[in-house]
């Protein structure tokens, strides 16, 4: 074998590796984000209200083993690592020694209140003790609808030791801030009303010291730099750079490092402009009755319109300028139907569409002015009338 | 290592794209978010995926969304799909992710779930969608979807924040891959390079209104016999490039009409054609006298008044009638009065928003002057409101208000102005007499 081809496999091997390491992390949090025994270093708590959380939760929780019941609910939003942080207690728990039996649920999976006691039903029969018992309800909120029976007999003491024979400790995880408004009077009076609420705020200058010298190196890059920041500004989910580590690393091809091109092409797949797209993938006939609607639709500002006044428009433009084609009207409305069909154009808010022909659909328009004046002008085989017709007023 | 997997996938137009699935899409670690398709239709989505799956041997679930139109279905076909049994009962998430769980059972090797037609996932409950971008982490396992559909990534955010996939577009493409594509479909007799100058010429044609690979290159080779006719006639040769396109340039005009609508099917096309190719005519369809005279020869004399006068009703509004159902000597002097009115409403005007709805008794007024104005006087009875009821139940009127109210119901008329004028002409009945925005000034 070759030195360059041995070089490959293993530059493949040790992207394997990699990839499999961060698929291990996607369900929970990257290290980085949370501290190691709550202690706060320096450089490592990127979301500051995790220690104080974490300590919280952890507080909260040695009740139980002075067979106390209560409950806690645990909000933040998506992606910030709230199951990271749950995950990081009950370590730190069996760290110690504790004993316990733990029953995982997740709202979206076990959606209704039989399911989930059949569910919990199975997680408890691996257990032969009757430990206190730790119940985490993962989308919290699913499990705040309907008559909350499941909820009641956790949170009420007296009920729950007599079902599960000791103390039972419930973490509800959500993103919902208000999930307590959602609880029933009677619940809400059995929870012991302790909210912990996870915050992000990063601090960007620590979390490009984690990255080894090649990686620091990329985010010199201008365009990186605008993606994070963008992302940094709009988002708040820490997945999101996890995937883009993931698909930097899976283009990387027999690169050795994260170089210019490699982080320019994953950049424009993250930042690609999708709204944009549609548009300039249509035809001319399509983008002619898309100005011809969206000079109805300024005209009359945000009344629905219907087929038959985007035709009229339409016919009114094309028989002023003799060199461009005028298409049937039966073409018309199937290109017309099209845009529909890509959600272009909609049904208009708060109408029925039952027993009213598709020329006289009640429609809005989804795209703003400015997009398709951009596109129109950016498009080559456009026709020059047509170009105009968009720049120009609409008048009645 | 597999020699047939390294060797490189071409699909035409495609190799951008291809390059950067096959990068993501790993056989070995399912890719860590997931994968978002878009573009046009036409655009080669599907076959482009289908054929890499294939060449590179990745295991994958094909998915279809509107075949299975419900969250259940969903999961018994995957997990009777992955398990190879027929009968799989799967009630809710919980179950479906135990069973994914047992069932996967070569942990090694990733998996793609492919959904094709993705956006009919948003009208499940909106927890399905996000279980199935989740999936890797609820289940544990090495599982990857990809969604594929026509609709953006935006239209696909719920309140619920889903995690943004990575997003892959396909364009549509040029004119340049069009043509090499369309290429392909060259007929036996006929050499490459002919077809593919007929294909420009046509494409020149079409691409104003259609560029969509499935259309244009339905339309190629239904037009293909007329091209290729003077050939087989001795009249041409293939290098007479002009003169085969003079002969069929008018053709494909005609042919534009009827871009997407196959009002006639094909078959039904090429007899058409041949026919007129025997008599030298060129082929001529009117596209609304089609549908129109398929319903006359089932409606009865009175239902064609009704509907007429039905449409008459919800185009006028009912201030004119007075002045418009006159006996004939008193009408002359008033149209000037009329046609003011008109001028007025034009914004509101019923040819713009859709037909109103009237009563019944309206209905009936202006169905009795019209038939007595034209046949001879009737008396109203039972039959006609049974037609009224049939007319309903064909779709060509309906009733606004509840079914249960036999008071005075109201109607509205659903048909359109050119289908009206087939029934109008078949009775010898001149409608726009009664149609207010078309009467003019004498």
């Amino acid at each position: 074998m070759s030195r360059r081809s041995r070089d490959a496999n293993l530059a493949e091997k040790a992207k394997s590796l990699l990839l499999g390491r961060l698929a291990g992390q996607i369900d929970h949090s990257p290290h980085f984000l949370c501290p190691e025994g709550f202690k706060h270093e320096k450089n490592e708590s990127k979301v500051k209200s995790a220690v104080p959380a974490c300590k919280r939760i952890y507080d909260s929780i040695q009740k139980v083993f002075s067979n106390e019941s209560s409950s806690l609910i645990l909000t933040g939003i998506r992606g910030i690592g709230k199951s990271y942080l749950i995950d990081k207690v009950l370590k730190r728990l069996k760290d110690e020694r504790r004993q316990f039996r733990l029953v995982r649920l997740n709202g979206c999976i076990q959606s209704d209140e039989v399911v989930a006691k059949v569910e919990i039903d199975r997680q408890l029969n691996e257990y032969t003790n009757s430990h206190p018992l730790i119940i985490i309800l993962d989308e919290f909120e699913n499990f705040a609808t309907d008559k909350q029976h499941l909820l009641y007999n956790l949170f009420d003491s007296s009920t729950s030791f007599n079902m599960y024979g000791s103390a039972v400790f419930t973490i509800g995880i959500t993103t919902r801030m208000n999930v307590i408004e959602l609880l029933e009077k009677r619940v809400r009076s059995r929870f012991s009303h302790e909210q912990v609420h996870l915050e992000r705020d990063i601090d960007n200058k620590g979390f490009l010291n984690k990255w080894n010298d090649a990686v620091k190196k990329s985010f010199t890059y201008g365009f990186v730099r605008e993606y994070l920041q963008d992302l940094y500004y709009q988002q708040v989910d820490i997945r999101e750079i996890v995937t883009f580590s993931d698909c930097c690393l899976r283009l990387m091809g027999y690169r050795e490092f994260f170089d210019e091109d490699l982080l320019r092409e994953v950049c424009s797949i993250y930042t690609l402009n999708s709204q944009n797209c549609l548009l300039q993938d249509l035809t001319t006939l399509e983008l002619s009755i898309l100005i011809a609607a969206d000079r109805i639709y300024s005209l009359f500002v945000g009344e629905p319109f219907t087929f038959e006044m985007v035709f009229n428009e339409y016919k009114k433009f094309f028989s002023k300028h003799s060199s461009l084609e005028m298409f049937a009207k039966s073409v018309v409305l199937k290109s017309y139907e099209k845009l529909f069909d890509l959600e272009i154009l909609t049904i208009a808010d708060g109408s029925t569409v039952n027993n009213v022909p598709k020329e006289y659909h009640p429609m809005k328009l989804t795209v703003p002015h400015e997009d398709i004046e951009r596109v129109v002008a950016d498009l080559i085989d456009c026709p020059t009338e047509v170009k105009q017709w968009v720049n120009s007023l609409p008048t009645q | 290592m597999d020699k047939h997997l390294s060797e490189d996938l071409t699909v035409c137009g495609r190799e951008p794209q291809i390059k950067t699935l096959k990068s993501l899409l790993r056989r070995d670690i399912a890719c860590c978010s997931n994968v978002f398709i878009f573009g046009s239709p036409g655009s080669g989505k599907t076959y482009t995926l289908d054929k890499f799956f294939n060449h590179y041997k990745i295991r994958r679930l094909l998915i279809n969304c509107i075949e299975l139109y419900n969250s259940r279905l969903i999961y018994e076909f995957i997990i009777s799909t992955l398990t190879d049994t027929e009968k799989v009962s799967v009630k809710n998430e919980n179950e479906f992710i135990h069973k994914l769980q047992t069932s996967l059972s070569d942990k090694e090797e990733a998996i793609y779930f492919v959904f094709d037609k993705a956006d009919r996932l948003r009208s499940l409950e909106p927890r399905v969608l996000l279980n199935f971008i989740k999936l890797r982490e609820l289940a544990e396992c090495n599982i990857s979807c990809v969604f594929v559909t026509q609709k953006l990534w935006q239209e696909f955010q719920t309140d619920l924040g889903l995690p943004r996939p990575i997003l892959i577009r396909f364009p549509i493409y040029t004119k340049f891959e069009l043509l090499a594509i369309m290429t392909e479909d060259v007929p036996d007799k006929c050499s490459p390079a002919l077809y593919k100058t007929y294909c420009s010429l046509l494409f020149n044609i079409f691409h104003k209104a259609c560029n969509n690979l499935m259309e244009l290159r339905h339309q190629a080779v239904l037009n293909f016999p007329k091209f290729y006719q003077p050939i087989l006639d001795g009249e041409a040769t293939e290098n007479q490039v002009g003169k085969l396109w003079k002969n069929v340039q008018g053709h494909l005009k005609e042919a534009l009409r009827t871009l997407y609508l196959r009002e006639i099917s094909s078959s039904k096309w090429q007899r058409l054609q041949e026919h007129c190719l025997a008599e030298g005519k060129e082929v001529k369809i009117q596209s609304s006298k089609q549908s129109s005279s398929r319903v006359n020869a089932e409606l009865p004399l009175f239902s064609k008044y009704l509907l007429i006068a039905a449409f008459i009703a919800s185009h006028n509004s009912a201030k004119t009638d007075g002045r418009l159902f006159q006996k004939k000597s008193a009408k002359i002097s008033k149209k000037r009065q009329l046609v003011g009115e008109k001028k007025k409403n034009e914004r509101n005007s019923t040819w713009l928003l859709g037909p109103k709805t009237f009563t019944l008794n309206r209905l009936l007024d202006i169905f009795t002057f019209i038939v007595e104005e034209n046949l001879e006087s009737i008396n109203l009875n039972t039959s006609i409101f049974n037609q009224i009821t049939s007319l309903v139940s064909m779709g060509l009127l309906c009733q606004t208000n509840a079914s249960d109210c036999i008071d005075n119901p109201r109607y509205k008329c659903l048909v359109n102005l050119s289908f009206l004028e087939g029934i109008s002409k078949s009775i010898d009945f001149e409608v726009k007499k009664y149609l207010l925005d078309f009467i003019e000034i004498n």
